[in-house]
C-alpha cells in the first residue's frame, strides 16, 4: 500500500475515540492528512447513512453497524490486511472471554462482524468483517460513596439504586435512548419495578411500563438530571448537582481526578457493555482505502489503544497497548492492581493515586460480568419515539 | 364502503328533493365516477380490467345513464379506454386478452360504508391523507386534527369524518381512548403481525385466481423487473413502489375468497417502510427483492401457479427481517416535515 502526503483521510465518528492527540499523532506516524468529523452518536449515524460519500472511516459503535449495512453505506473490511487480526482479544472475535461467563442479553458485536456468504452479517467467522472492533468497556453509574446509607455499607451495588428515594432530585441519566434506556431498564429490573423478559429486545407493553415509569419519577423530580456527553456528566458529579448518575469511564476518571468523590459501581446484576470499531466507506477510491487501512493498522499498534486506556477503555489489540502503556498503568488499568504510583492521562491529570485499586477490578473480571450489549431491538423505532416523549414530559 | 340500499336511497331522496331527474343523474354519475376512480387508482380495477354499464348498473343498483356518464368522464381523463363496442378497459390503451373481473360486484362494494354520493369531495382529501400518513408513518406517532385537515382542503368536518372513516376501514388509522384520530405507531410487532398474516393468506389468494391473470401483462412487468436487476440505475424509487405494488395487491385481488382478498388488500401498511427507505435510499437494497419478483412472475408466466405461490411465500419469510432492520434504520433518520394537519405525539 502507498498513499500520497497531499492525501486526506476524513474519519466521521464521536469524542469518544476521535481526539486531537491521536489525530496528530497518526498523522505523524503515517504521513498524510487526517480529518475528524466529531458529532454525535446520532448525528455520526445519520451521517453516516445519509452521506456515505462525506467519509473514509466511520468511528463508532457495534449497534450502530447494522443500519450502515443495511443502507449499503459501508464495505466488508479485509482481515488478511488488518496485521493485528490474529492477535484480537477473543471477546471482540468470538464473543466471549471465559466461555463459562455470565451470558449476556442483547445483540453480541460479533453477531454482526462476520461478511456471511450471502451478504448477510453473522458470527460465523469468515475473511470479511462489517466493522474492525476496536475499543470497548462496560458501562454502569457513579456515585458519591459518602452519600450511601452508612447502614447499607455491606450491600452490593445494584442499578436498582438510580430509583432509591436516597438520591431523590440527585440522580443523572444519559440522555441518548438506545443507551440511556438500556441503563433505566437495569434500574427499574434491579429495583423490582418491572420484570423484562428480555432487557436486549423489550416489547411495546415493557417499553410503555418503561416509560410510564420514567415519566412519574420525572414528574415527581427524582430524575431531574440528563447528560448528553461526558462532559456534562462530569460538571453534575462536581457541582453535587447529581451524587449518583449513569457515567462513562473518561468521565468516572476526570471526577476522580477533580478529587470529587466518586466510585464507578460494579453491579451485581452485571454491566451494560459496548464495543466500538471502525467501517469502510463503500465509496472509498483504493488510495483512500490503502490510507484507511493504514490508519486502522495504526490504531491497533499500541499508541491509541494506550491513550484510550488512559481515560478507562480497553483496546482489542492487548500487547501493542501494553507495550505503550508503562508496568504500572498496565497493572492499575487491565490487571486491577493497586497503582504502584499516582497515574496522570494524557492531559496531566491525576486519575489514578498510588494505592488506590480501579473499581470493579480488572479487564477480565470487567468484562465476564456482563448482563447487556448495547443494542438496536426490534422496537427500537418506538423506543426512540417514547423516550423522547419521557424527556419532554 | 358502499351498499346497493344507500345508494338506492340516495338516488331517491335526491329526485325527492331536487324535483328533477336530471340533478339526481347528475349526482349520481359524480358519485359513479368516484367511486369507479378510486377502484383504478387503489389498484383493485387493474389495467385491462373491462367495464360495462350494465353489469356496474345492476351491482349499484342505479340506472345505466349515470354509470354511462361516468364511464366516458374517466375517458376523458385517460382512465379507461373505449373497447370495440365492449364498454370500457382500464387504462389508456387496449390490451388482449383483458382481465376478467368476475368479482366485479365486490371489488364496488367491499364491504363497509362506502357513500358514494360525497365520493367528488372526499376523494381527493382521501387520497392526500393517505400519501401523507404514510410517509410520515415510520417516523413516529401522530394524531389527524379534524379542523386543520378541513381547512386545508376546504372542505366540511362532515366529509372530513368520512374520509377519516374510510381511512379507519383501511387500517391506516386508529382511535385512540380519547377519540383522537392516530396514524402509527408503526412498530416491529405490527409489521411482523402484518406480514405473517400476508404469509398465510397471500399464496393461496394467488394460487386460487391466478387463472385469470393477464399473462401479456405478467410478462411485461417480468421483463421490467429484469431490467431493473440489470440496470439498477433505471430502477427509480416510484418504479419498484409500482411494481411492488402490483405484487402485493394486484396480484391476489382475483383470489376466490372474496374476504381473505379483502383483508390482504387492507393489510398492507408495512410497506410504507419499503417506500421510505427507497425515497431517502433508492433502490439499492431491492436487487433480492426483485429477483424474487421475477421468479413469482415466471412461474405465474409458465402456468406453474403453485409453484408460483410456494416461492412468493418464501419471498414473504424473507421480507419480515429485511423490513425490520430498514424500520430500525428510519429510526435514526430525523422525521420529515408533515402536513399542518399532522401533529406528532411522539
Amino acid at each position: 500500500m502507498s498513499t500520497s502526503s497531499d492525501l486526506t483521510l476524513r474519519v466521521l465518528g464521536t469524542s469518544v475515540t476521535l481526539i486531537e492527540p491521536l489525530r496528530q499523532a497518526a498523522m505523524t506516524d503515517l504521513g498524510f492528512n487526517i480529518e475528524y468529523q466529531v458529532l454525535s452518536g446520532v448525528g455520526a449515524q445519520q451521517t453516516a447513512v445519509l452521506s456515505p460519500d462525506s467519509y473514509d472511516l466511520y468511528d463508532q459503535w457495534f449497534h450502530s453497524v447494522e443500519l450502515l449495512w443495511t443502507t449499503g453505506a459501508i464495505q466488508p473490511i479485509e482481515t488478511n490486511l488488518i496485521t493485528a487480526w490474529p492477535r484480537l482479544s477473543d471477546l471482540s472475535t468470538r464473543g466471549f472471554l471465559n466461555p463459562s461467563d455470565r451470558q449476556p442479553q442483547g445483540i453480541k458485536p460479533t453477531d454482526q462482524l462476520y461478511v456471511q456468504p450471502n451478504g448477510a452479517l453473522g458470527a460465523s467467522p469468515t475473511a470479511q468483517i462489517s466493522m474492525l472492533p476496536t475499543v470497548h468497556n462496560v458501562d454502569s453509574f457513579g456515585y458519591d460513596p459518602n452519600s450511601r446509607d452508612p447502614s447499607q455499607a455491606g450491600v452490593s451495588e445494584s442499578w436498582g439504586w438510580l430509583f432509591d428515594p436516597i438520591w431523590h432530585g440527585k440522580c443523572g441519566l444519559l440522555s441518548d435512548p438506545a443507551i440511556g434506556a438500556l441503563d433505566v431498564a437495569l434500574a427499574a429490573s434491579a429495583a423490582g419495578l418491572i420484570r423484562f423478559e428480555n432487557l436486549g429486545n423489550l416489547t411495546i407493553e415493557e417499553i410503555d411500563a418503561l416509560m410510564a415509569l420514567l415519566v412519574d419519577h420525572k414528574k415527581s423530580s427524582h430524575f431531574k438530571h440528563f447528560w448528553a456527553t461526558s462532559s456534562e456528566s462530569e460538571a453534575l458529579m462536581t457541582q453535587r448537582r447529581t451524587l449518583i448518575a449513569t457515567l462513562w469511564s473518561p468521565a468516572v476518571f476526570t471526577i476522580k481526578s477533580s478529587g470529587t468523590p466518586i466510585r464507578n459501581a460494579a453491579p451485581i446484576e452485571g454491566y451494560r457493555a459496548w464495543h466500538g470499531g471502525m467501517c469502510l466507506s463503500s465509496h472509498v477510491d483504493t488510495e483512500h482505502r490503502d490510507a484507511a487501512y493504514a490508519y486502522m493498522n495504526w490504531w491497533l499498534s499500541g499508541k491509541a489503544g494506550a491513550a484510550m486506556a488512559r481515560q478507562g477503555y480497553y483496546m482489542s489489540e492487548l500487547e501493542g497497548t501494553r507495550s505503550c502503556l508503562s508496568d504500572i498503568e498496565w497493572d492499575y488499568l487491565y490487571e486491577g492492581e493497586p497503582a504502584a504510583q499516582d497515574l496522570t492521562d494524557m492531559a496531566g491529570r491525576t486519575y489514578a493515586r498510588a494505592g488506590t485499586k480501579r473499581d470493579g477490578g480488572s479487564y477480565r473480571r470487567r468484562l465476564s460480568n456482563i448482563a447487556v450489549w448495547n443494542t438496536l431491538m426490534d422496537e427500537h423505532n418506538y423506543l426512540v419515539r417514547r423516550w423522547n416523549e419521557f424527556l419532554n414530559s | 364502503m358502499m351498499n346497493d340500499k344507500s345508494v338506492a336511497a340516495r338516488a331517491k331522496g335526491s329526485k325527492d328533493e331536487m324535483n328533477g331527474g336530471e340533478d339526481n343523474h347528475r349526482h349520481l354519475y359524480d358519485a359513479v365516477f368516484e367511486l369507479l376512480r378510486v377502484r383504478i387508482a387503489d389498484g383493485r380495477l387493474p389495467d385491462g380490467a373491462r367495464l360495462k354499464e350494465g353489469p356496474i348498473a345492476t351491482i349499484l343498483n342505479v340506472s345505466r345513464a349515470p354509470v354511462r356518464r361516468a364511464l366516458v368522464m374517466l375517458a376523458d381523463e385517460r382512465l379507461v379506454c373505449a373497447a370495440d363496442g365492449q364498454g370500457y378497459i382500464v387504462g389508456d390503451k387496449p390490451t388482449a386478452p383483458v382481465f376478467r373481473l368476475k368479482d366485479l360486484d365486490l371489488v364496488l362494494k367491499p364491504g363497509g360504508a362506502f357513500d358514494v354520493g360525497r365520493g367528488a369531495t372526499a376523494t381527493p382529501v382521501i387520497t392526500a391523507l393517505r400519501e401523507e400518513i404514510a410517509a410520515c408513518l415510520p417516523f413516529g406517532t401522530y394524531r389527524l386534527l379534524e379542523a386543520r385537515i378541513s381547512d386545508h382542503f376546504g372542505v366540511s368536518r362532515t366529509i372530513v369524518r368520512e374520509v377519516l372513516i374510510r381511512l379507519l376501514d383501511q387500517g391506516l388509522i386508529e382511535k385512540d381512548t380519547k377519540s383522537h384520530w392516530i396514524a402509527g405507531p408503526l412498530t416491529a410487532r405490527s409489521t411482523r403481525e402484518a406480514l405473517e398474516l400476508r404469509r398465510l393468506l397471500a399464496p393461496s389468494a394467488l394460487t386460487s385466481g391466478a387463472h385469470v391473470l393477464d399473462r401479456a401483462h405478467l410478462e411485461k412487468l417480468a421483463e421490467q423487473a429484469r431490467s431493473f436487476l440489470a440496470a439498477p440505475e433505471t430502477a427509480t424509487p416510484a418504479r419498484v413502489d409500482d411494481l411492488e405494488h402490483f405484487m402485493h395487491r394486484n396480484l391476489l385481488q382475483n383470489g376466490t375468497n372474496t374476504r381473505v382478498t379483502a383483508v390482504l388488500g387492507q393489510n398492507l401498511t408495512p410497506f410504507v417502510i419499503c417506500r421510505a427507505f427507497r425515497g431517502r435510499f433508492g433502490t439499492q437494497s431491492d436487487q433480492r427483492l426483485l429477483a424474487d419478483y421475477v421468479r413469482v412472475l415466471d412461474l405465474l408466466i409458465s402456468g406453474s401457479f403453485e409453484a408460483a405461490s410456494t416461492e412468493l411465500s418464501r419471498h414473504l419469510d424473507g421480507l419480515t427481517d429485511q423490513m425490520l432492520r430498514k424500520l430500525r434504520v428510519l429510526s435514526v433518520l430525523p422525521a420529515p416535515e408533515t402536513a399542518p394537519y399532522l401533529a406528532m405525539v411522539h
